[in-house]
């Protein structure tokens, strides 16, 4: 009797190796074949590109010096000459809302980057080793949590003066504890993953494991965030230069320029309308982003979503 | 003979949109009469799933296009039912039972709640009479204080009582058929075991027809009657059981019935289906199965194949007939002699690895202030050796320790108590740095190859890693060590550069094995590393650990819940039972003459892929779950599930003593081999 294991199948070592073909799908690939699957999430790309090269240009694509007075020709509409009108001091609105583009975005860099870096650290560090360590970072990010930013933006423009810049660390005061939870969250699931406790077994120090393991698996949210986190501070920078606590006269801001007309709101409401729409469109835009990258970066799996 | 409840012939599932529709389900039939079941078996992927869904109608109309030339059920057409007729059967006269009995019901409700609940929604009954309709079905389902138990919500059951209430839910209408997918995949052996002798025993009572979805040959021998084979979205092969296990029509079944462990004398390679389930998008055009059969010919890949008749059976192969398909032959009893002796039966070797009083508990904490309430003794005093160059296997149902013990090993989990002395280094003690060191000698494989691998890492750096930690190497060094790495484990070095989500189950199990290997370790442990593979699967990785074990002297302590498995790959097996080892000796000895009551009810809890050898067998049900290891037994912690329980073992833990066959057993019954069976009840009643 012949068996049908010597004729049938051949020893594994007969087969030639496996090699896969088609060609490399990276990850990355994957989330840019995702988003821009995503109509909305597209469009607002497109804004959004529009946007940062505005602010990068703003110089070059004011039709007029911003800070340019024409006092006889104060508080217009859009006409030839002035495209969105006139301000209550007879200043281009529309080379004030360029300009205004570029500040506006500065600070929202500017509080994004400051946000992130202090809780990158932050968060990795009250994730990954827990304990002590976590319960003091989480409890300080607690009492931060209470803070309101406006009350935090007074006390730093008594302190410091008002301007832009001591608005923008007001405001990245405030936005460290959400991005430390989110990072903190997404590494107290990573850390139980079994391939964290495949880097252990092979004797991999704590530190190359958050570098390599941890933190590339934490970035999808964070980008995500960090995504949504620029439209809470375009609107957070808009508040405070509304309040005076922000961009100075001359310099300008979208904020700054609601706080210009709200003074003439009665006789003259339309230069309240320029500055809106672009905080509007901006803080958008943002958010649409941020959740077209949330949808579009996902775990790397392939499933029909059929069987297991 | 009657008609058939269930007729189903020509089924065609297709998902996503028209454009790029993908066939998953592609002409598919089979038949069930009514108090018959129906097996079908497949690996994953092959449409098992999808089928029972499409015939339940539980498919997403909008993502799905299912197409039948005959879909009939009782003599109904339910390709022409509207959507309101199907739910009115579903839950009904067909009714469905998954796999996860931890998901399927909704912890906001009673169990009792929800089962009256799917009863209100076909009969026209009142709130009291379909509560008392669900006790009915409890009690039915063996459940017991039925009545008393139906006001508990779901989590107060365990994973076998949860698959008792659902299986209760889909009885509450009585339904004329039942579909069952993978109902036991998720339970462990002996409460497997009695789940099968639960719907055995209902159907016969209730007379109803059941299509069994399920991936396990055993299980198939155990409870149908009539086999629909799939594979790559078709029916391959259709048969009656006895004959698709004793002469398989189909190279698939022949390599499917190969491939399990028990077809193959311990230690040698096993059958293996070479390459994967195709993905649907990439499906051969003519035979399905050709590029992967041992048997093909030119004509294989010439044109569709349809389903012939061969005999009392039909196969979907153009050979049907002609070729020399073995079917299995019950091997239970076969007591080859091991190829090579223990290496601790030479005298005067030392161990390479040492464990002593291993024990590990974990604190149970409650409420806002996370106050210790309790302990749970994970692992409770284990000895264990390996020697050089051995495997030993470590069996032990969920919530043995089994798992514990090899992070304990391993020091990824600190132990309460006791020593691991690797190389007489004791592992235990290290402090940091040289523990890393250590680290190098001993790796780990771990179950689930989907999550042991950084999805965010190519292949290459995941192998490399171990090689980045310890050794100093140049990158292209390392580059060439990590080829020759992914060479040892049959893949080649285009992986380098891709990501896990690109290889399969298998493939990505391979890719741990390598990283395993990458620091030449003296021990590797496995922790269930096949048990979420496929049938063929599985058989490639073995065929691959104990390769590499002959090649590089390896040590294994390979952790498994599938005795099969572990007897063929063992050396040694030891037996856990919450915490405690039960039961450790020569692999044959304790898969042939197991002593230990529960060894003996874990053996014959596992369906053997024979039906007729499954059928004459006398089975040790185990009645009940195994305890909470909050609260474990007093005296032998096995006597609340023990057949022969005696007064002695409630109170007394036993000692563990050696056996004539050589194995070392903690039971009170082995303490008492000396004396006859019959003396010593008789001792046993009179003290």
């Amino acid at each position: 009797m012949t068996s049908i294991r010597e004729t049938a199948a051949p020893p594994i070592e007969a087969i030639a190796p496996y090699e896969p073909g088609g060609v490399s799908v990276a990850p990355f690939r994957r989330f840019g074949q995702r988003f821009l699957a995503n109509r909305s999430a597209f469009i607002a790309l497109g804004f959004l590109v529009v946007l940062v090269a505005v602010a990068i240009l703003a110089p070059w694509l004011t039709p007029e010096d911003p800070s340019r007075q024409h006092l006889t020709r104060i508080n217009e509409g859009p006409s030839r000459d002035f495209w969105l009108g006139t301000d209550d001091l007879g200043r281009d609105i529309l080379s004030r809302i360029v300009i205004g583009t570029r500040v506006s975005m500065r600070v929202a860099l500017q509080v994004v980057l400051v946000a992130t870096v202090a809780a990158v650290p932050l968060g990795l560090l009250a994730g990954y080793f827990g304990r002590w360590a976590d319960a003091v970072l989480m409890r300080v990010m607690d009492a931060l949590f209470t803070v309101p930013p406006l009350i935090l933006a007074l006390a730093v423009a008594s302190l410091l003066g008002p301007s832009l810049n001591n608005a923008a660390f007001a405001i990245a005061v405030v936005f460290v504890p959400g991005f430390v939870r989110v990072i903190r969250a997404q590494v107290l699931a990573i850390r139980e993953e079994t391939f964290i406790e495949a880097s252990r077994s092979i004797g991999t120090g704590p530190v190359r494991i958050i570098a390599r393991h941890v933190l590339p698996n934490v970035a999808s949210p964070l980008i995500v965030q960090v995504a949504l986190g620029f439209g809470y501070a375009l609107l957070a920078e808009a508040g405070l230069s509304f309040l005076g606590l922000g961009a100075q006269s001359p310099d300008t801001s979208w904020g700054l320029m609601l706080r210009g007309a709200y003074d003439f709101i009665l006789e003259e409401p339309w230069p309240l309308i320029p500055p809106g729409v672009a905080i509007v469109i901006a803080v958008l835009v943002f958010n649409l982003v941020g959740d077209g990258l949330r949808d579009s970066l996902g775990r790397e799996t392939v499933t029909l979503g059929l069987e297991r | 003979m009657s008609a058939p409840l269930l007729e189903v012939e020509g089924l065609r599932v297709q998902f996503g949109s028209s454009g790029g529709a993908l066939t998953v389900v592609d002409d598919v039939g089979f038949s069930v009469e009514a108090g018959k079941t129906l097996g079908l078996v497949g690996e994953s992927g092959c449409g098992k799933t999808v089928t029972a869904l499409a015939v339940m109608g539980l498919l997403p109309p909008k993502a799905s296009r299912v197409q039948a030339r005959r879909l009939r059920f009782d003599g109904r057409d339910l390709t022409a039912l509207s959507r309101a007729e199907r739910r009115q059967l579903r839950g009904d006269a067909m009714a469905m039972v998954f796999q996860e009995p931890m998901t399927s019901l909704n912890p906001a409700y009673t169990v009792g709640n929800q089962i009256a609940e799917t009863v209100q929604a076909h009969r026209s009954s009142d709130r009291r009479s379909a509560w008392k309709r669900a006790v009915e079905v409890l009690e039915l389902v063996g459940i017991p204080d039925a009545a008393g138990r139906a006001r508990d919500y779901p989590h107060a059951f365990s994973g076998g009582m949860r698959q008792r209430v659902m299986i209760a839910m889909a009885l509450a209408n009585e339904p004329r058929i039942l579909i069952a997918d993978e109902p036991t995949t998720a339970l462990d052996v002996t409460v497997q075991a009695e789940i099968l002798d639960l719907m055995r025993s209902l159907q016969q009572e209730l007379g109803m027809a059941m299509v069994f979805v399920t991936h396990d040959l055993g299980v198939v021998a155990d409870i149908c009657h009539d086999v629909a084979v799939l594979y790559a979205g078709q029916v391959v092969e259709h048969a009656g059981v006895d004959h698709l296990f004793s002469a398989p029509a189909h190279p698939y079944t022949a390599g499917l019935l190969a491939s399990m462990p028990q077809a193959t004398p311990a230690g040698r390679p096993l059958a293996i289906i070479p390459g994967e389930v195709p993905r649907p998008e990439d499906q051969p055009p003519a035979c399905r199965f050709a590029p992967r059969c041992p048997h093909v010919q030119a004509r294989c890949e010439a044109a569709l194949v349809p389903l012939y008749r061969a005999g009392a059976a039909s196969s979907r192969c153009v050979r049907v007939g002609e070729l020399p398909l073995r079917g299995v032959v019950s091997t239970v009893d076969d007591r080859s002699p091991r190829q090579r002796p223990s290496p601790l039966d030479l005298p005067h070797r030392a161990p390479l690895l040492e464990v002593r009083g291993l024990s590990k508990s974990f604190p149970v904490q409650r409420g806002v202030l996370r106050r210790t309430v309790g302990r749970v003794q994970a692992v409770d005093g284990i000895d264990l050796d390996i020697g050089a160059g051995e495997t030993l296997g470590l069996v032990g149902e969920s919530g043995s320790g089994k798992s514990t013990v090899a992070r304990l090993i391993l020091r990824l989990v600190e132990p309460s108590a006791g020593s691991v002395r690797l190389n007489g280094q004791p592992i235990h003690s290290l402090a940091a740095a040289p523990l890393r060191q250590a680290r190098r000698q001993m790796q780990i494989v771990f179950q689930d190859p989907y999550s042991s691998l950084d999805p965010r890492a190519t292949v290459g750096a995941t192998v490399a890693e171990p090689l980045l930690v310890h050794e100093d190497l140049s990158s292209a060094e390392r580059e060439e060590r990590v080829i020759e790495l992914l060479g040892r484990v049959g893949l080649g070095r285009h992986c380098l550069d891709r990501y896990p989500h690109e290889f399969s189950g298998g493939q990505r199990q391979r890719i741990a094995v390598a990283r395993a290997l990458a620091l030449e370790p003296q021990l590797v442990v496995c922790d269930e590393p096949v048990s979420s593979l496929d049938v063929s699967t599985q058989s490639q990785v073995i065929n691959l650990l104990m390769r590499l074990q002959r090649e590089l002297g390896l040590s294994y302590l390979f952790i498994a819940h599938d005795l099969s498995v572990v007897r063929h790959i063992s050396d040694r097996i030891a037996v856990m039972y919450l915490g405690r080892i039960v039961e450790v000796g020569d692999a044959e000895e304790v898969y042939l003459r197991p002593t230990h009551p529960y060894t003996q009810a874990l053996l014959s809890a596992i369906p053997l892929p024979d039906p007729g050898a499954q059928r004459r067998r006398r089975r040790t049900v185990l009645r009940g779950d195994p305890p909470s290891p909050l609260q474990p037994p007093p005296g032998c912690r096995f006597h609340t599930r023990c057949p022969h329980v005696m007064d002695i073992c409630r109170t007394a833990d036993p000692v563990a003593v050696t056996t004539p066959g050589g194995s070392t057993v903690a039971c009170h019954l082995a303490t008492a081999d000396a004396i006859p069976a019959g003396a010593a009840v008789e001792a046993q009643s009179s003290g």
